[in-house]
C-alpha cells in the first residue's frame, strides 16, 4: 500500500458532483455548424490547408501543425468549409481567433483509419508521431501538446507515468465519467504511453469521491491482468494539480520553475490516456471529447460526448438552459474556470465543463474590501506560497518582489480567493502580474536584440565610411605620386581638359 | 599637551572629534582606491533601460546618444516609446524624481510595426538605408520587406519613401499577447455583456 | 439574456471580515473573564465605555470621509480595536484615559492611514503606547487583585471612573513594578514573601497574563501576527489548550 501524503493548505469546497450524474455519458447532436479554431492547445496555431468550398469528411485533417509545439486540426464530422475567419472563442479575454467553419451534411461520413494493436513492437518515435498527428494535446485543462511532454530527452529518464484521475474541481465530472465508461481504453492508452516514455511503473490516482470509477478502473485492471497501480487519496482541493498530486501520491516535489519530468514522473489526464489509446489502437484522431454541462440554470445537467468544434450554445440548448436575465457561463469549474463572453464561442479540446449557476448557486461577488492580513490565504495555499504578500506585491508592480515569492510557482488555484474574508479577486492580481512580467521580459529581449543590430549597424557604416576615406586617401596618394613622376599634376590637367572642352561646345553648338 | 588637553574638556572633545574623522576620513578614501568595482559606466546602465526603438524622436540620433546625453545631464523625460515606465525606472536608478512624459517630443503609443504592401514597393532602397536596425530586406528594383521580428516600429523608413507603401501595424494584437489586467480598486466585480446570441440560435 | 463576466474562481468561501473580527473578540473571553474575576467590574466597564466611544467615533469619521458608516461598523474591526486597547488599560482607569486612548486608536492609529486594512500599526498598540508616555501615572495604577484587597462592586466601580477622587484605597504596584522598585530581595525571596505575588493574588496574575501572554508581545511586533494567531487560537481548542500550559 503506497503511503499517501499531505499537502500544505487545501480547501473543502461544496463539491456538488452528482448534479451531473457521473457515469451517465449521452452523445450530442452534431451540430449544423462546426466552428474549429486553429489554436485548441497551448502554442503555435495549426496551419489550415483547406479552401472554402472544400467538403471535408470526419477525422480529415483540416489544418497542420507548425513546428513541435503545435498540433493538427481534424474534422469532427462531415461537411463543407464555408469560412475560414476570425471567430469568438472561448478565452477569457473575449477576442477572436482565427476558425475554420464547417457546415456539417448529417451524413457523418468518415475517413476509413488504421490501427496498430501491436503497438508492443513499434518504435516509441513512431507512436509519438502518430500522437501529434492524431491531434491530441492535454486534455485537462492547459492544452500542452502530448507529443511534447512524450519526449523528455534524455537528460530526463522516466520512471512513472501517472495518471492523474483526480478531478478536484467542484462540479465537473468529465473525467469521473470517462473513467467508469472507457476505463479498458484507459489502462490501455496508459500502457502506450508507459511503452513510449519506457516508464517502470504506472500509477492511476483517483480522489475517494469517486468509488464507482475506482471500481470500474480497478476492474478493467485486473481484466487486462497487467501491472498497474490504483491510489486513492482524500479529496481535497486542490489535490489535482500536477505538483500537488505528484506530492500526495510519492511525497517528491517537483523543483520551483521545473516540470515532473524532472523527478522522473510524466503526469497525463486520463483523457489524454483514452486519445492515445484511439489514436494508436484505432487509428482515429481527436475529434470528440467528454463534456459536463452542470449548474442549477440547467434543467437537464450531464454528460455528453460532443464534437469539438460545436458552439457552446447548442450544448446549453441540450441541457435545457432557460434563463432569462443576467447569467454567467462558465468555461471550466467553479474554481479555475473562466466566464464565456460569446455564447457562439465553440468548444475545443480543453473543455472540461460548461457550468451554468444560478445566482443563488453561486453568488456574484462582493466589491473588495482591504486585506486585513488576517493570514487565511497563507493558510489555504497549496504551493505554499505568502498569497497577501504577492497581493501587495502585485498591486505595487514590484516584479523583484513578486519573483522572490515565487509568484511563478502559482497554480492559479483560487483556494485564496475563496477564504479571502475581504473577497479581493487575488487570482486576477497573479494572473496580471505574470502577464506582466512575461510582457517585460520580453521586451527586454526584443530590446537587447535591438541594441545588438542597431551597433552592428553603426559598425558597419563607420567602417563603411572608414573604407570610403581610405580609397580616397589611396587615390590621392597614388596620383601625388604620378604627379612627382612626371612632373606634371593630374588634377590641374583633369581641370583643363574640363576648360577645353567646355569651350569647344560653346563654340559650336 | 596631555596635560592642556585635561584641563580643557571642551579642546579635548574637539581634538578627539578631529582625530577621529581625519582618522575614518583617510581610511574610507583609502578604501575607495583600494576596493574600486569597475562598475558599468552609467551611460551603458542607462542605455539598457531604454527601449532601444531607435526612433529619435528624443532628439538625439538613437538610444545611446541620449543615453550618453542623460549621464551628462539632460532630463530624463524625452523618450515616447519608453512611456512613464521608463522614466521610473531611469529615476530609480538615477536617484532622481521622475517626470512626466516631455510631450514636445511626442506621446506614448502602442507598439506597432512596419509592413509593406509588397505589391506597391518599386524598390528603391530608401527605407533599407533608413532602418536603424537593419530590418528591411530587399534590393535594388525588388521588392522589400520588413522583418517583423526585428522591427521596432520606430517610423523612420514611413517618411522616405516615395509611394507611401509602409504602414506601422499594432505589434501586440491578438490572443497570444493578452493578459489579465489587474483588478480595478472598488470597482464592480462583473462586466455585463450585452448578447442575445443564446435567444437568437434558439429562435 | 446577457452574460457576466467574472474573475475566477466563481464560489467563495462563507469567510467575511466581519467574522474572522468575531472570532477575535471571542478570543479575547478568556482574558476577560479572568481578568474581571481578579479585579472585578472594572475592565468590563472599560471594554463597554471604550466600544461605545470607539464605535461612535467610526460612525462619525468614516462619515466624514464618504464611506457608508454602516459598512465600516458592521466589519467589527472597531470593536476589536476597543476591545484591545481597554483590555491593556488598568481597571477602573478614569474615564478621560479610556476616552483618550480610543480616540487616538481609532483616528491616529486607524482613520489617517486610511481605515481598515491600511493601518501600518495595531490601532489599539497606538493608542496604549500614547496613553502610557502621556500618562504613565494612570496607566501604571493597577488595582490590587482580589485577596489583596477588597474588589470593588458595580456602583463603586462605576463612581470610581466617572469620579475620581471618591475612592482611592484600590491602587496597588504591579508586579513588575515591584520588581523595579526592589533592591535588596532576591527575585525568589519576592516571589514568596511579598503579598503581590503569592497567594491569590499572584495566581492571578499569573492566570492574566497566561491567557494573554502569547498573543499581546505578538501584537505590539505585528499586529498581522497577533491577528492571526488569535485567530487560530479561537478557532482551535487545541492550540489554547497546548498554550496555555
Ligand atoms: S485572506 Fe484576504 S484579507 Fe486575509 S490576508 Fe489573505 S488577502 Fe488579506
Ligand atoms: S491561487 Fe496561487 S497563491 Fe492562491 S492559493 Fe492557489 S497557488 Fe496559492
Ligand atoms: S526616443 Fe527613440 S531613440 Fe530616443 S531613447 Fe527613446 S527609443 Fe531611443
Ligand atoms: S522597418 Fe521601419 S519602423 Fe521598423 S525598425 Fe526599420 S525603419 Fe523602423
Amino acid at each position: 500500500m503506497r503511503t499517501i501524503h499531505d499537502i500544505h493548505g487545501g480547501i473543502h469546497p461544496p463539491e456538488r458532483k452528482a448534479l451531473s450524474r457521473p457515469g451517465d455519458l449521452q452523445n450530442a447532436p452534431i451540430p449544423p455548424v462546426l466552428v474549429l479554431p486553429v489554436r485548441q492547445h497551448l502554442g503555435v496555431p495549426a496551419l489550415p490547408i483547406v479552401a472554402v468550398g472544400d467538403t471535408v469528411l470526419g477525422g480529415q485533417v483540416l489544418a497542420e501543425a507548425q513546428g513541435v509545439m503545435s498540433v493538427p486540426v481534424h474534422a469532427p464530422s462531415s461537411g463543407t468549409v464555408v469560412a475560414i475567419e476570425s471567430r469568438p472563442i472561448a478565452h477569457a479575454s473575449g477576442l477572436a481567433d482565427q476558425c475554420i467553419v464547417i457546415q456539417t451534411d448529417g451524413e457523418d461520413h468518415w475517413l476509413a483509419f488504421e490501427g496498430v494493436t501491436s503497438w508492443r513492437e513499434r518504435d516509441p518515435a513512431t507512436l509519438v508521431e502518430r500522437i501529434r498527428e492524431a491531434g491530441i494535446a492535454g486534455l485537462g485543462g492547459a492544452g500542452f501538446p502530448t507529443a511534447v511532454k512524450l519526449s523528455p530527452g534524455p537528460t530526463r529518464p522516466i520512471e512513472t507515468l501517472l495518471v492523474n484521475g483526480t478531478e478536484c474541481e467542484p462540479y465537473i465530472t468529465a473525467d469521473d465519467t470517462l473513467m467508469q465508461c472507457r476505463a479498458d481504453e484507459l489502462v490501455e492508452g496508459a500502457h502506450i504511453l508507459a511503452h513510449i516514455l519506457s516508464a517502470d511503473s504506472i500509477l492511476i490516482g483517483i480522489e475517494d469521491n469517486k468509488p464507482d470509477a475506482i471500481a470500474r478502473v480497478q476492474a478493467a485492471i485486473s481484466r487486462a491482468g497487467v501491472d498497474v497501480e490504483l491510489a486513492t487519496f482524500p479529496t481535497k482541493y486542490p489535490s489535482g494539480g500536477e505538483k500537488q498530486i505528484i506530492e500526495i501520491l510519492t511525497g517528491q516535489q517537483v523543483p520551483s520553475g521545473g516540470i515532473p519530468a524532472d523527478i522522473g514522473i510524466v503526469c497525463v489526464n486520463p483523457g489524454t490516456a483514452v486519445a492515445t489509446q484511439q489514436a494508436i489502437v484505432d487509428g482515429k484522431p481527436l475529434t470528440h471529447r467528454i463534456v459536463t454541462l452542470t449548474g442549477e440554470a440547467l434543467a437537464a445537467p450531464q454528460n455528453v460526448t460532443a464534437c469539438l468544434g460545436t458552439p457552446i450554445t447548442q450544448l446549453l440548448e441540450h441541457a435545457e438552459l432557460s434563463v432569462d436575465g443576467q447569467q454567467r457561463i462558465i468555461h471550466g469549474g467553479p474554481m479555475m474556470g473562466f466566464a464565456v463572453s460569446d455564447l457562439n464561442a465553440p468548444i475545443t479540446k480543453i473543455t472540461n465543463c460548461l457550468l451554468a449557476p444560478t445566482a443563488t448557486e453561486l453568488p456574484l461577488p462582493d466589491p473588495a474590501q482591504p486585506c486585513i492580513r488576517c493570514g487565511h490565504c497563507a493558510e489555504a495555499c497549496p504551493a505554499s506560497l505568502l498569497p497577501q504578500q504577492l497581493y501587495w506585491y502585485a498591486r505595487a508592480k514590484d516584479q523583484e518582489q513578486l519573483a522572490e515569492h515565487r509568484l511563478f510557482d502559482c497554480i492559479e488555484c483560487g483556494a485564496c480567493a475563496y477564504v479571502c474574508p475581504s473577497q479581493i479577486p487575488l487570482v486576477q492580481y497573479y494572473r496580471a502580474a505574470k502577464g506582466q512580467i512575461r510582457d517585460s521580459e520580453q521586451e527586454k529581449r526584443r530590446s537587447d536584440n535591438s541594441r545588438e543590430r542597431f551597433e552592428a549597424r553603426q559598425a558597419r557604416l563607420e567602417a563603411e565610411t572608414a573604407a570610403r576615406e581610405a580609397k580616397r586617401a589611396a587615390r590621392k596618394a597614388a596620383a601625388q605620386s604620378q604627379a612627382a613622376e612626371n612632373g606634371s599634376d593630374p588634377i590641374q590637367e583633369a581641370i583643363e581638359r574640363a576648360k577645353a572642352r567646355k569651350a569647344e561646345q560653346e563654340a559650336n553648338p | 599637551m596631555l596635560a592642556m588637553l585635561s584641563d580643557q574638556p571642551l579642546l579635548a572633545a574637539l581634538t578627539a572629534l578631529l582625530g577621529l574623522g581625519a582618522t575614518f576620513g583617510a581610511l574610507l578614501g583609502f578604501a575607495a582606491i583600494r576596493f574600486r568595482v569597475e562598475g558599468n559606466p552609467i551611460s551603458e546602465q542607462i542605455n539598457a533601460l531604454l527601449p532601444q526603438t531607435q526612433c529619435g524622436q528624443c532628439g538625439y540620433p538613437g538610444c545611446r546618444p541620449y543615453s550618453e546625453a542623460i549621464a551628462d545631464g539632460d532630463s530624463i523625460n524625452k523618450c515616447p516609446p519608453g512611456g512613464e515606465e521608463t522614466i521610473q525606472a531611469l529615476a530609480d536608478l538615477l536617484d532622481v524624481e521622475p517626470q512626466p512624459l516631455d510631450a514636445e517630443h511626442g506621446v506614448e503609443k502602442e507598439p506597432v510595426v512596419a509592413w509593406i504592401r509588397e505589391d506597391e514597393c518599386i524598390g528603391c532602397t530608401k527605407c533599407i538605408q533608413a532602418c536603424p536596425v537593419d530590418a528591411i530586406l530587399g534590393a535594388a528594383k525588388v521588392m522589400h520587406t520588413v522583418i517583423a521580428d526585428e522591427c521596432t516600429g520606430c517610423d523612420l523608413c514611413i517618411e522616405p519613401c516615395p509611394v507611401d507603401c509602409i504602414d506601422l501595424i499594432p505589434r501586440k494584437e491578438g490572443i497570444s499577447f493578452w493578459h489579465w489586467s489587474l483588478p480595478e480598486d472598488r470597482a464592480s466585480r462583473y462586466d455585463v455583456i450585452a448578447t442575445d446570441a443564446a435567444t437568437r440560435d434558439a429562435a | 439574456m446577457s452574460l457576466l463576466r467574472v474573475t475566477s474562481p466563481h464560489a467563495s468561501g462563507q469567510g467575511q471580515v466581519s467574522s474572522v473580527m468575531r472570532d477575535v473578540l471571542i478570543a479575547t473571553l478568556p482574558g476577560v473573564l479572568i481578568l474581571t474575576a481578579y479585579f472585578g467590574p472594572g475592565t468590563l466597564l472599560n471594554i463597554v465605555f471604550g466600544g461605545l466611544i470607539a464605535v461612535a467615533t467610526e460612525y462619525a469619521i468614516t462619515a466624514l470621509r464618504g464611506r457608508d458608516p454602516r459598512v465600516a461598523i458592521s466589519d467589527l474591526s472597531i470593536l476589536v480595536t476597543s476591545t484591545l486597547l481597554c483590555i491593556a488599560l488598568p481597571p477602573y482607569a478614569p474615564w478621560w484615559l479610556i476616552v483618550i486612548g480610543v480616540l487616538t486608536a481609532v483616528l491616529l492609529g486607524k482613520q489617517v492611514f486610511g481605515g481598515l486594512g491600511y493601518n501600518p500599526f495595531n490601532p489599539a498598540m497606538v493608542g496604549y503606547v500614547v496613553l502610557l508616555i502621556s500618562f504613565p501615572v494612570q496607566m501604571s495604577a493597577w488595582a490590587s487583585p482580589r485577596g489583596l484587597a477588597e474588589v470593588p462592586g458595580l456602583g463603586d466601580t462605576l463612581r470610581h471612573v466617572f469620579a475620581p477622587g471618591t475612592i482611592d484605597a484600590v491602587t496597588a504596584a504591579t508586579p513588575l513594578d515591584l520588581l523595579r522598585q526592589n533592591t535588596g530581595l532576591l527575585f525568589e525571596d519576592l516571589l514568596t514573601n511579598s503579598p503581590e505575588l503569592t497567594g491569590w493574588g499572584g495566581i492571578g496574575w499569573f492566570e492574566v497574563n497566561l491567557a494573554f501572554l502569547r498573543w499581546r508581545p505578538l501584537a505590539v511586533v505585528s499586529p498581522d501576527l497577533y491577528l492571526a494567531c488569535a485567530h487560530r487560537y479561537a478557532r482551535c481548542p487545541r492550540c489554547l489548550r497546548a498554550h496555555r500550559i
